[in-house]
């Protein structure tokens, strides 16, 4: 029986390898490594996850403005109330016919009538930080006569500081202040503010002289 | 691996890394700035409807037979506190006449962003059939 050479030399032969030692170097860098990249994606996901709800609120805050002036300019009656809170506006559903309606008599004049209205209205309370405004909303009713909502912003409205959300100016102009903050704070702070005016198209002359430009 | 072998490795992950945060950053910067933009331009609109509000009776200021200009100052970015405007800035109208089309409205706004000034501007046709009962 012929025994092969390894079998046979009790030397033992060199065959390439790790240590221990060198096992457990290279585990304790291997975490570093992946600790330092779980580190990285975890601030980038937060950074990423604070550039879309910048986007969302840009968003949400530019598509409300627009709507509330594109109803405004439709209007024929605008009011708010006392808080400010709530914006009234009243609406002709026929333009050729002059009727009585929610308490206005005819006048003779078919397009004036308020056959409807619609409100926007800031749900929450009013505060100008971030923190107080979370639940903060603001809401669209398309006809105060049915309990139908629309949420339009639905968290973080805010007011702007020494303003009312709606003001009236000469009972033709609105007024519209308002911001929009981002509650979520881990991934820093994000808000918008918006100012606007929305001018009602369906106005008489008498209202519409004013003394100048504000 | 060799040594070389190892430092390519780790220079192609640092690339990757700076990459990434540079495009971060920079998604950071342009949504920071679109808002800006939502801010300003939401002013220059509600210039632009101030201006057609009023009664168009030339030559009555301000729809005269020369050239009006009105500079108002007005302020964006509402800081975390809810307390203070972070960015002033100008608007700048302009009311120029145009003979029988009217009298064109220009309103121009400039807020200090920061790194780069913001310039957003709007133009209007105002004349006796822009609206109102007249």
């Amino acid at each position: 029986m012929i025994l092969s050479d390894a079998m046979a030399s009790p030397v033992r032969r060199n065959r390439s390898g790790v240590t221990f030692v060198e096992m457990m170097v290279a585990m304790a860098i291997g975490l570093l490594v992946v600790a330092g990249a779980m580190a990285f994606i975890y601030y980038a996901a937060y950074a990423v996850s604070g550039v879309t709800a910048q986007t969302l609120i840009n968003q949400q805050a530019g598509n409300s403005i627009e709507f509330i002036q594109s109803r405004v300019r439709f209007a024929t009656s605008i009011s708010n109330d006392v808080s400010g809170n709530i914006l009234t506006l009243g609406f002709d559903d026929n333009i050729a016919l002059d009727t009585a309606s929610n308490g206005f008599p005819t006048n003779g004049i078919p397009w004036d009538d308020k056959d409807h209205f619609e409100q926007f209205q800031f749900v929450g309370v009013n505060a100008t930080n971030v923190t107080d405004c979370v639940s903060n909303q603001m809401v669209y009713i398309a006809n105060t006569q049915s309990n139908s909502t629309k949420v339009l912003v639905p968290s973080g409205v805010r007011n702007l500081p020494g303003f009312k959300i709606f003001t009236m100016t000469n009972q033709v102009i609105a007024i519209i202040r308002f911001g929009i903050a981002d509650n979520y704070k881990i991934d820093k702070y994000q808000s918008i503010d918006i100012q606007g005016t929305g001018v009602s198209l369906n106005r008489v002359r008498t209202n519409n002289v004013l003394s100048i430009i504000p | 691996m060799t040594l070389v072998e190892t430092l390519i490795v780790m220079g192609l992950i640092v690339i990757l890394i700076t990459a990434t945060l540079g495009s971060i950053f920079s998604m950071q910067l342009s949504t920071t700035r679109v808002s800006d933009y939502n801010s300003a331009t939401a002013l220059v609109e509600a210039k632009i409807y101030d201006v057609r509000a009023v009664y168009y009776n030339p030559p009555t200021y301000p729809f005269t037979t020369n050239v009006v200009t009105i500079t108002n100052q007005n302020s964006i970015d509402l800081n975390e506190a809810g307390t203070t405007f972070l960015v002033p800035g100008t608007l700048l109208t302009k009311i120029e006449p145009q003979g029988i089309l009217g009298h064109l409205v220009t309103v121009t706004a400039t807020f200090q962003t920061p790194r780069l000034p913001m310039t957003v501007s709007l133009q209007t046709i105002v004349n006796k059939y822009s609206g109102g009962q007249q």
